[in-house]
């Protein structure tokens, strides 16, 4: 068990407080998120507001009531501040880690910005530009860009077809009343979290924080707050569904992703599921690394996994060669049937507990990961969950618990695959006749 | 000479331990040697396979921890504090006794020119790890090239070459071990890495001297791409090494771009939209120090983001900042110096950073190298040392028109 200690509180305007003190810290994070992201967003193209949750979080540091953007930043600058924010599907976060000696400083900071709801135009359209640019920015990423479009073709039609960042169109077309209106319904204190970790002491600023955090700025919000409808159609008696798209780009390697998606993945497979995603891919002990990145075949083999509301998203994305395409794409599938008939042994399951929980402890030894993390599993269970929980929750998973979550989650599935770059001529994914799964 | 490095951070949870080498990708005869027999190395030893290797630092948790730099390297592992003495006898059988099998080169040789191959595709990484260097040393410059090496270079590296290789590996070599260290854990890893230097033969030897820099002044390196949505565009300014300097630079790159409120992003970003990157990094490469301004814009604002890049970096020659400014830059530096203590693996960077270069190895002494700056002397410094035509350079790559670009900066430049 870590000695950290941890409390929540929820103040009478409804907003909630996560506390984590770390012994011997002597730095803080402070993360404000609100469930708010781009899932969502409505409608696509000029006049929609896709990009909107993204566009949003750029301008949340845009001055206060009583500070100029320029003093906003040169605040944050003085506390030594690392200042970031990032949007996601279901949530958008703002955060800032600052010596522990400047706490009560950056909480005054953020009390304002946490009230603020005003829209300055000139800002507004500086911004819209820095966004528009940054949209081509990330186009000239392959490994990125290829991952937003296997998602937004995999997704079309959902509430995720909204890929973060919209498209130049659309964000074009987003106007300050537009944000107005999107911060009136989602950027209200009961959506939304306040988390601090680091080195500070609990109890004093538990009083402090909540007496700060406890002015009257609660604002009514004008409309009712639903969990956004995915709308995903469920795929029956296994893979119904195959898409394969293929984009010609001047690039000399080949980059191939495939996306699926399964109905919603219950909560309690949410840890099982962490422990097997450690088998699939990513570190040096996993399938992927193994017959893939250590086989020399793909220069990047990455998995990636994530459980929204009612549906659970993965994807792969290896690049590689153009004339080693095939060889990849099939050792990947013959991995995604080796996991498919794997039985969970006990020696197995400890080794990934092991794993999963190490791997754990080294991440959240910085309060930005930890804070992000914590952030990120309040939005997924919708209320907090401790360092000790999560350790609680992996450390009683038993084998079973992942075979099962295992064959959950494969038991309906669509999947979709993107290729860009060079991919070779005629190249197109065959998968066994009855699906990998 | 630094033998040891051991510092203990209660805070931290982790340990990040191993052996720095003063032979990095520059003394390469065939450019991406070290660099593909680091990646060997990590391969197996005469005790332990891949899958063991494994499965004993990424199955605990932790993570190879392993790097080729230009002037240096690294190898070593981030651990859970109960690992510590185990990995530490994990690495040094990896660096004295790898198998370094044929399958193994080759697949690593591979690999390599497939990340060549990335970085190629991807502007600003292109830019960044290629070309601003290149810009700034020269392109045949063993601080110029890239420590990945070439698909060419790859091609002609053999076997011999990489045991060739290992055996020069352990120039000037100190161990170091930072994080969550308990008394009899430091006395453990003290004994440890000590010993292991003094069984390994190792004389102190004479570093190698890298040839003069080899550029124009003002030296611009366009690389036109017309495939590419964005320009990215990178000032160079080089300056000698010294625990002197080091303070001045680093005040200048945070108050020139390292915050939200520095100088290029509250101008080039928030007030002028150019793109969505602007800042600045500090580098040290064998004994000079580069200072890198870097931004990203469209194509048909190239020229102009140019002009303001230079104009905001003659500013700092033409004046002397105001007490405010000096009051923000300070803070934030010696802020941002409390926040580098929260990770072992990125406290453990910036002491092997410092070493790596003659500066006192303590992250410490980086607050009284700060509070030693002045305004008047940063103004000075600038003026004297920096803006003049043979430390500067530009790195531009994307969707350009060379000789326009060519016209831009020659409008632009520094002269005596």
């Amino acid at each position: 068990m870590l000695n950290d200690q941890s409390e929540i509180v929820t103040l009478d305007n409804n907003l909630r407080l996560q506390l984590v003190s770390i012994p011997g810290g002597k730095t803080t994070l402070f993360v404000v998120g609100f469930h708010a992201g781009a899932m969502y967003e409505e409608g696509f193209g000029p006049g929609s507001n896709d990009g909107i949750s993204h566009f949003i979080e750029h301008m949340f540091f845009k001055g206060t009531p009583t500070r100029t953007t320029k003093q906003v930043n040169e605040a944050f600058t003085r506390l030594g501040a690392d200042l970031n924010a990032g949007t996601s599907f279901d949530h958008t976060a703002y955060y800032a880690k600052v010596p522990s000696r400047n706490l009560h400083k950056a909480a005054e900071i953020w009390k304002e910005l946490l009230v603020d709801k005003t829209i300055d135009p000139i800002e507004f359209k500086a911004e819209k530009e820095v966004i528009l640019q940054e949209i081509q920015f990330r186009a000239d990423m392959p490994e990125f860009d290829t991952n937003l479009t296997v998602w937004k073709k995999h997704l079309m039609g959902t509430a995720l077809e909204h890929n973060i960042l919209g498209t130049l169109d659309s964000v074009a077309g987003i106007t300050p009343e537009m944000m107005l209106d999107y911060i009136g319904r989602l950027y209200a204190f009961d959506n939304a979290i306040v988390i601090l970790v680091g080195g500070f002491d609990l109890e004093a600023e538990k009083q402090y924080l909540s007496s700060i955090f406890s002015d009257p700025i609660a604002q009514p919000r004008k409309h009712p707050i639903y969990p956004p409808n995915v709308d995903y159609p469920t795929p029956k008696n296994g893979m119904s569904n195959i898409s394969f798209y293929k984009k010609e780009l001047s690039k000399p390697l080949s980059y191939v992703a495939l996306a699926w998606t399964s109905p919603g993945i219950r909560s309690t497979d949410f840890f099982p599921l962490l422990l097997l995603n450690t088998f699939i891919g990513n570190s040096r002990t996993s399938l992927l690394y193994r017959e893939v990145i250590s086989k020399g075949i793909a220069s990047v083999c990455h998995y990636g996994f994530e459980a929204l509301y009612d549906v659970s998203i993965g994807n792969i994305l290896f690049v590689t060669p153009p004339d080693k395409t095939e060889e990849v794409f099939q050792k990947v599938i013959d991995l995604m049937v080796t996991v498919r008939d794997l039985k969970i042994s006990p020696q197995i399951a400890t080794a990934l507990k092991e794993e999963v929980w190490g791997s754990y402890l080294s991440e959240i030894e910085d309060p930005s990961n930890y804070g992000i993390d914590l952030l990120q599993k309040y939005i997924k269970f919708h209320q907090p969950l401790s360092a000790n929980e999560f350790q609680k929750n992996i450390f009683q998973i038993s084998p079973e618990d992942i075979q099962n979550a295992k064959d959950n989650l494969l038991e309906n599935f669509n999947i979709t695959v993107y290729a860009t770059g060079t991919v070779p001529q005629n190249w197109e994914p065959h998968f066994p006749k009855h699906g990998p799964w | 000479m630094l033998s040891t490095v051991i510092r203990s951070y209660p805070n931290q949870r982790t340990i990040s331990l191993g052996i720095v080498t003063h032979r990095g990708a520059a003394h390469d005869t065939l450019p991406g040697t070290t660099q593909v027999l680091l990646q060997t190395m990590a391969r197996g030893t005469i005790q332990h396979n891949e899958i063991e290797i494994a499965r004993l630092i990424d199955g605990t948790g932790g993570s190879l921890f392993s790097s080729t730099e230009k002037d240096f390297s690294i190898i070593g592992a981030q651990i859970q504090p109960k690992y510590a003495i185990r990995t530490l006898d994990l690495l040094f059988e990896m660096i004295s006794h790898p198998t370094l099998e044929e399958t193994h080169f080759l697949i690593e040789k591979q690999n390599l020119v497939q990340i060549f191959h990335q970085v190629q595709s991807n502007p600003i990484r292109r830019m960044m790890i290629f070309d601003a260097d290149k810009a700034t040393f020269g392109e045949n410059h063993p601080l110029g090239r890239s420590q990945i090496g070439t698909p060419e270079s790859l091609e002609k590296l053999t076997k011999d070459d990489l045991q060739k290789t290992h055996h020069e590996l352990l120039i000037n070599p100190w161990g170091f071990a930072v994080g969550a260290i308990s008394e009899s854990l430091h006395k453990q890893i003290d004994q440890k890495i000590t010993k292991f230097l003094s069984t390994q033969s190792i004389k102190a030897q004479k570093l190698q001297s890298f040839p003069q820099r080899d550029v124009p002044p003002n030296n611009l390196l366009a690389s036109s791409a017309k495939e590419e949505g964005s320009v990215y565009l990178c000032v160079n300014i080089i300056t000698d090494v010294s625990p002197s300097t080091i303070g001045l630079a680093r005040f200048t790159s945070a108050l020139l771009g390292e915050s939200f409120g520095s100088r290029m992003f509250s101008i080039l970003r928030d007030q002028k939209s150019f793109g969505y990157i602007a800042g600045s990094t500090l580098k040290l490469l064998d004994k000079s120090l580069v200072l890198r301004c870097y931004m990203e814009t469209s194509p048909k604002r190239t020229e102009e983001a140019i002009n303001s890049l230079v104009e905001l970096l003659t500013d700092l020659s033409r004046e002397i900042m105001s007490q405010e400014e000096y009051n923000t830059t300070r803070d934030f530096i010696l802020g941002q110096l409390d926040l580098s203590f929260d990770d072992s693996r990125s406290t453990a960077s910036r002491i092997i950073n410092r070493g790596a270069h003659g500066l006192p190895p303590n992250i410490e002494s980086g607050y009284k190298e700060i509070k030693a700056v002045s305004s008047e002397g940063i103004n000075s410094w600038w003026k004297k040392n920096l803006l003049r035509p043979e430390n500067v350079s530009l790195a531009i790559v994307g969707d350009i028109n060379p000789a326009r670009i060519q016209e831009s900066w020659k409008r632009n430049t520094y002269s005596e």
